[in-house]
Order: structure tokens, then sequence, then C-alpha cells
């Protein structure tokens, strides 16, 4: 077969201006649009299908992320969205923050609203809505119906290694296509 | 309020009447206390080709019987003829009948009674009990000693009441072996959903292993609520002790319990006076007679604390009222053992046949009896035949067309007769509804490549409507029309039919009143005629039916059934009247027979046919 450019948009317009880290691992078929620059940082993994849109601003993705499937990254303005290291973006979420704070979990179907700032350590709980421009303070939960608690539990190391665990084992599962958007 | 539309079926226990009819109805009944008088219609049959009727609404009579309560008595006389028009349809306004009323997927069918059974009209019996998170089987001897819930290692987060998860409070860092083989150190109960921790509490709890944290937990969190709680079992275990000799057959019991009633917990004595002429003076039931204290301080301390850490501190009423210590701040929440569920077979309260049997062994969702009413009586569904209509706002004085489907799970073709009032009873804006074909054939309920493989399809009823013409006496006025009375699509086992509703402007009452006058149910009679083989059990218990022992040996035995049911569709709610559409007649023209036929027949006593079985 022969190779596709990733998505069906990327096909036709230009991709935006990448820079990759060497350790990052790509998945086929990521929808890469817009003009301003994306950068992805160490050992993070973009699942199959995520799409990343930088019309209005850069993105910064982190060291140690991972984007899933579905998930929609949407720089909101000319700031950009930045999301720290060890940031877990689970499946179909449509994120328009300005910035996610470090080793925070993002879970199903979660929608940031255009603006919102999320804060270190947070967890999202899936389906849960943050507004446009609101704030989440570091430890934050969000869970049941935008409930919110402060998170004391002391595991985010722990989570940082089962991260960790996390990445290397999708390094062996997925294929890297990174080259394939850096061509 | 359910979305629109939808249809619920009357379960016949709505009519108050003795059980033994329905135990009675599974076999053939002797024409002299045939339940047949209670059939609103008597198809002439020919007499080589009775009717064995399985009426699943028997009380299909004048409102007369329904109030006697007396159901042999009063059903002879003409003068009722002249209000029952109202009174015989099923009202589905009537607060008697809400309770009765169910969508048919929650309804159950007893074979031996054949009647549709309700969760009213059927007894739960506990098969096992089990943890829904663990899937333990917990014997029911456990249960009774130690509670309703889980004993094992299930917890639920206080907070969010999801799963806890033990992890060890330290993680080990740098050697994932070492920790992943043996967890050291205290554990936590650790909620993967809200990140609550059991170390959140006041005084954090910790655990030292890993298992058998019912038995940790209750140690590190004595309440004050279970020592009040074995209290108050020794106090009645000693009660129940006294009057143990009591409890077994003397009227001394019920005084006593009485005395517990009466003497509202005081327990002084100062009642009961009557036995007095007795010599030895029993000791009478005591509550324990200690109210619930309130200290004063507590409480101010309770609210002073509530100042300084905020109303984020506090616990919400669910929260609170899923502890039995009624926690104020959720740091005195304790995490909560996951409460055992039940696998339940269920009888039909009639006939004690079992209805619903699930297999015992907890891991398994089968089922070894299940008879559902979906298999055995036919199901409707409407559907709009007009895009244009919003279930929510129906224009009154507009026509509208619902597509009504009837669908057949039996293995049977079926001949349905749908019987409405023409205008909707139970309230003061009725709405004019028409069903377009009443009578029509549905098809059985085949494998579905059987059409496609039989080189001649046999030949399909479809074409006239009325199938089986009825020729009772309350049948003869409908119309012929062949334009008026065809079905609107007839596939392998449904058969679709019009039906027009015509709502009345209705003034919205929902803010004055609890009822909702614009909600807009139909209530439909759903009769069912089929030809069954005969099932063994009525050919042997048949003791009233004439003999004709002559032939059963060889034949297949088939018989004419016939079951009945009310069911109301809910359509809609009529909305505000819309300009321009102004009170008409329907677009087609009005058969006026259509809607009337609902009135109990008067059927001669010589009319009735006596109870046979057919061979053919």
């Amino acid at each position: 077969m022969a190779p596709k450019r990733s998505g069906a948009s990327a096909s036709s317009a230009p991709l935006p201006p990448l820079s990759i880290d060497s350790t990052a691992l790509l998945s086929d078929a990521i929808s890469f649009s817009g003009t301003y620059s994306i950068t992805i940082g160490a050992n993070s993994v973009l699942h199959p299908r995520c799409k990343l849109n930088s019309t209005e601003g850069p993105i910064v993705i982190g060291s140690n992320c991972i984007i899933s499937e579905r998930t929609q990254l949407i720089a909101p303005d000319i700031d950009g969205l930045v999301l720290g290291n060890y940031v877990h973006v689970e499946v179909n979420c449509h994120i328009q923050a300005a910035r996610i704070g470090d080793a925070t979990s993002i879970e199903v179907g979660t929608k940031l609203g255009k603006g919102s700032c999320i804060g270190d350590n947070c967890t999202l709980s899936p389906l849960s809505t943050i507004f446009d421009v609101d704030v989440l303070p570091a430890y934050t939960v969000v869970y049941g119906e935008n409930h919110r608690r402060m998170d004391n539990s002391a595991t985010a190391v722990a989570r940082n290694e089962t991260m960790l665990a996390h990445i290397d084992c999708l390094k062996k599962l997925l294929l890297n296509k990174a080259e394939k958007y850096t061509r | 309020m359910s979305s629109f539309p939808y249809i619920h079926i009357s379960c016949p226990c709505n009519e108050d009447r003795p059980q033994t009819l329905t135990i009675d109805s599974a076999r053939p009944i002797s024409p002299s206390k045939s339940p047949s008088k209670y059939n609103f219609n008597f198809p002439p049959d020919a007499p080589g080709s009775p009717t064995k009727k399985r009426t699943l609404l028997a009380g299909f009579n004048p409102s007369v019987s329904f109030d006697s309560g007396n159901l042999g008595l009063d059903l002879d006389d003409d003068d009722e003829l002249t209000d029952e028009d109202d009174e015989n349809n099923f009202d589905p306004r009537n607060p008697r009948s809400a309770f009765s009323l169910f969508p048919i997927e929650n309804l159950l069918y007893c074979e031996d009674c054949h009647q549709i059974r309700c969760p009213r009209c059927v007894q739960d019996e506990i098969v096992c009990w089990y943890c829904p998170s663990c899937l333990f089987e917990v014997p029911s001897s456990t249960v009774k000693s130690d509670g309703n819930r889980c004993t094992r290692n299930c917890y639920l987060c206080p907070v969010c009441t999801a799963l806890l998860a033990v992890i060890p409070v330290n993680p080990s860092s740098g050697h994932p072996n070492a920790h992943s083989d043996h967890p050291a150190g205290p554990f936590n109960l650790f909620c993967s959903h809200c990140h609550w921790t059991t170390s959140d509490l006041s005084p954090p709890i910790q655990l030292e292993k890993p298992t058998s944290i019912s038995a940790q937990l209750s140690k590190l969190t004595p309440s004050s609520r279970d020592a009040e709680f074995i209290r108050l079992k020794q106090h009645y275990a000693q009660q129940l002790g006294n009057a143990q000799e009591d409890f077994t057959n003397s009227p001394a019991a019920l005084t006593r319990l009485m005395g517990l009633y009466t003497g509202l917990g005081s327990g002084t004595g100062g009642h009961g006076g009557g036995r007095k002429g007795r010599g030895v003076k029993k000791l009478e039931m005591k509550e324990v007679d200690r109210p619930r204290e309130i200290n004063e301080e507590q409480e101010l301390e309770i609210v002073e604390r509530m100042a300084i850490e905020g109303l984020d501190a506090t616990t919400n009423a669910r929260q609170r009222l899923s502890q039995p210590h009624e926690p104020r701040f959720l740091s005195e929440l304790t995490p909560t053992a996951v409460l055992l569920r039940t696998k339940r077979s269920k009888r039909c309260r009639a006939c004690r046949h079992i209805l619903v049997k699930p297999e015992s062994k907890v891991q398994t969702t089968r089922f070894r009896i299940r008879l559902v009413a979906l298999n055995y009586i036919p199901s409707l569904t409407i559907k709009r035949l007009d895009s244009s209509i919003t279930w929510n706002n129906l224009v009154p004085h507009k026509t509208h067309r619902f597509l009504l489907t009837v669908t057949n799970p039996l293995f049977d073709p079926i001949s349905v007769s749908l019987l409405t009032p023409r205008k909707t009873p139970g309230t003061a804006f009725a709405s004019k509804v028409t069903i377009l074909c009443p009578e029509f054939e549905v098809g059985a309920n085949t494998d579905v490549w059987d059409d496609a493989l039989m080189s001649t399809k046999p030949a399909a009823p479809a074409s006239s409507g009325i199938s089986t013409p009825p020729v009772a006496g309350s049948f003869t006025s409908f119309s012929k029309d062949p334009k008026m009375s065809t079905v609107y699509e007839q596939k392998r086992n449904y058969t679709s039919v019009v039906i027009e509703v015509v709502p009345p402007e209705i003034p919205d009452t929902r803010e004055t009143r609890i009822r909702d006058e614009r909600l807009l149910e139909i209530p439909i009679y759903v009769r069912v005629e089929f030809e069954a083989e005969v099932d063994r059990d009525d050919e042997e218990g048949g003791g009233g039916k004439p003999s004709h022992s002559g032939a059963s040996g060889g034949a297949v035995q088939r018989e004419r059934v016939e079951y009945s049911y009310w069911c109301v569709v809910g359509v809609g709610r009529v909305g505000d009247p819309v300009e321009g559409v102004v009170a008409s007649e329907p677009n087609t023209p009005v058969r006026t027979p259509v809607g009337t036929p609902v009135k109990a027949p008067r059927t001669p006593a010589a009319m009735r046919t006596p109870l046979r079985q057919v061979r053919s």
C-alpha cells in the first residue's frame, strides 16, 4: 500500500513546523494542522488519530506525556497550549486549555474550555468539563458532578512511575512513524 | 414522566378478583362456572369449533361487577347499558390503574395460569447472596450473623462511592521488582477515582497487611455506634429469651406485642391491667428507653469546627446518610463495605410456579427459567407516520397519524383485534381516536430464512385487512370500506396499522393540578386469537369438557386460544392551539363505529359457547 500522509487534511495542507524529540513516539495517522509550531518533548507517546491544531497558536507537549486517540489538542490563542511533563490525556478529550501542569491526568471524554488553566498533579475524572478561562489549582481532583477536592494521597510519585511503565509498554506495542512527520 | 411515546400493558392484577379464577383458568372450565361471561366478545363459532378462552384480562365486564366484588352476580341486567360505555373502558388516569401499568419488558408470563404477571404479582425468593465486587457467594447464615455487607476486602470510597484499592503508603522507589513482590510497610485504602485515601481521615487509618481488611478495619475504627448496637442486640435477645415460650403459640404473645406498641417504650407496666387476674404477671416486652442524647457542648464544638474548616470540610447528605455514624465532617468518613446483592427467583403468586430462576452460580448470568411476557404476548410499538409530529407538542384539532405495530412472538399466526374507545376516557377533554384497521392478522414468528427457503409461500391473508370477520353483535357495524380497513404494512411477524388521533384544545393544568390534562394516553384493548397445539396439561386436566377421547391418539390437537389485555399508549402531550388549525373532523371520513365496540356485549346465555377442544 502506498504510504499515505497522515489524515485527510494533512495530506493536502502543509504540516505546521514540527520539532519532535528523537525519543518521542508518533503513531500513524496523526493529524497536524495549523501554522504555528508544535513541539513534542522526550519520551512522549502520541496515539494514532489524535489531532493537534495549531491554527491559533503554538502547541508544546512536555516529556513523558501520553496523548490518546481521537483527542483534540487545540491551541486557544497566540500564547498557545502548553502541556507539562507526565501529562496523560485519555481518549476523546477536547482540549483548548492554555496550560496543563505536570503529572496531570485527564481522563476519557473530558472537555477543557478555551483558555482554562490546569495546575500540577490534577486529576479530571471521565466526562468532566472545565469551563472557559477556569483555573484549577494544583492537586485538584474533579469528580462526580463537577465536585472538586484536594488530592492529599501523595501518590504523585507512584503515578509518574506507572506513567513511565505505561510509556515503555506503548513503545513496544505502537509503531513509531515519527520520521514520517519530520521529513 | 417517561419520554414519549411509551406503551404500558395493564397487568390483570389491576382487577380485584379472586385468585381462584386465575388458577382455574389453566384448565378447561366447565361451562357452568366459566369466566367467559366476562369476555366482551363471543365469536359465534360454528358448533364444531368452539373457543377456549385464555383471557388475560378477564374482568372486561361492566362496572357493576367491579364494585360489587361478587363476580358471579349482577351481570345480566340491562340497565347499566346506558352508562357502561365509559365505565367499561380502562381508564389510564384512574389512580388505581397506574399501579398495574408496566412496560412489556417488566412483565413476566405464567404458563400455567396463562396470565401476565407484573412485579406486584410475583413473589421473590433469594437464590444466593453475593458480593458484586469480588463475586464471592455469601451463605445466608453469614448474612444473618454478619450483616449484608461484604466481609472480605471490598470497600467503597465514602466520598465518591468508587471501589477502593490497597496501596502501600510509602511507594518503594527504584526497585519495581522488590515492591511488586513484597509490598512493605503500612497500607492505605486508595480511591483511584477521586484519590481519597484512608490517610485523609483525622486519625489516619493505616493497615499493616494488604489482606483481611475487614478484620483490621473493625479493630481500627471502634465506633460508639457499634457498641450501641451490641447493647441493643443484647437487650432484645434478653427480651426474646424471656418471652421465648410465649412466642410459640400463646395469645399472650399478642398482648405483649401490643404492650410494646401501646406502651411507647416506657415499659412501666401501668397498662395491661386486663391481665391482672393471672397469678404470674409476665414480663412485658420493653423497648430500650433511652432517647438519643444530644450533648450541647458537642454540638457547639461541631459548630465551631464548621466555622473554622468551612463548608468544604463537611459531608453532604448522601455521604452522611450512607454511614451508620452520620459523620458531619469529611475527615470522619470511614470506608464502607460493599453491599451484597442477591439473585432471586420469582414465583407466580397464584399458582406458585417458578417464572424466573437464575443459575445459582454467581459468575454466570444465565437463567434456567425465564418466562418473560415478551415471548408470549404480542407487543405493540408506535411511531409517527408524519415526521413533523412532535411528541411533546401535539397540535389541537389536527389529525395526527401514528403507526401502530403489533409484533407476534409466537410460532403461530395470530389474529388481532385492537379496540379503543372513540374518545379517550377519564378526562373532560377527550381526544378522538380512530384505528383505521382494527382487525388484522399477524404472521407467525418463524425463522427468518423459512420464507426464503420455502418454495411456495403460504397464502398470506394480508390483502384483506379483515381476514377473520367477526359476526358478533358488537362488531357487525364495522365499516367494510376496503380503502379504510387495510393494514399499512405486513411483514413476517408484524403488522402495522394506522391510528388517527385528534386532540382537542386543552388548558395547561400542570401548574394548578397534579394531573396533567394535556397528557394524551390512549387505552387500547388488544385481543389475540390463534390456534395452538394443545399442551399436555390441558388435555389431562380437562374434567368438564365434553369427551372426544376417540381421536386423541393420532392427529395433533389444536385449539383456538384467545388472549386479551389492555394497554395504554402514551402518545404525547397536547400543545398550545395553533392558528389556522380549527376544529374539524379528521381528514379521513370518520367511521363512527370504529371506536364504539368497547362495550360489554350482552350475549344471551344461550349463545355462550361451551368450551370444547377442537381437532383440526
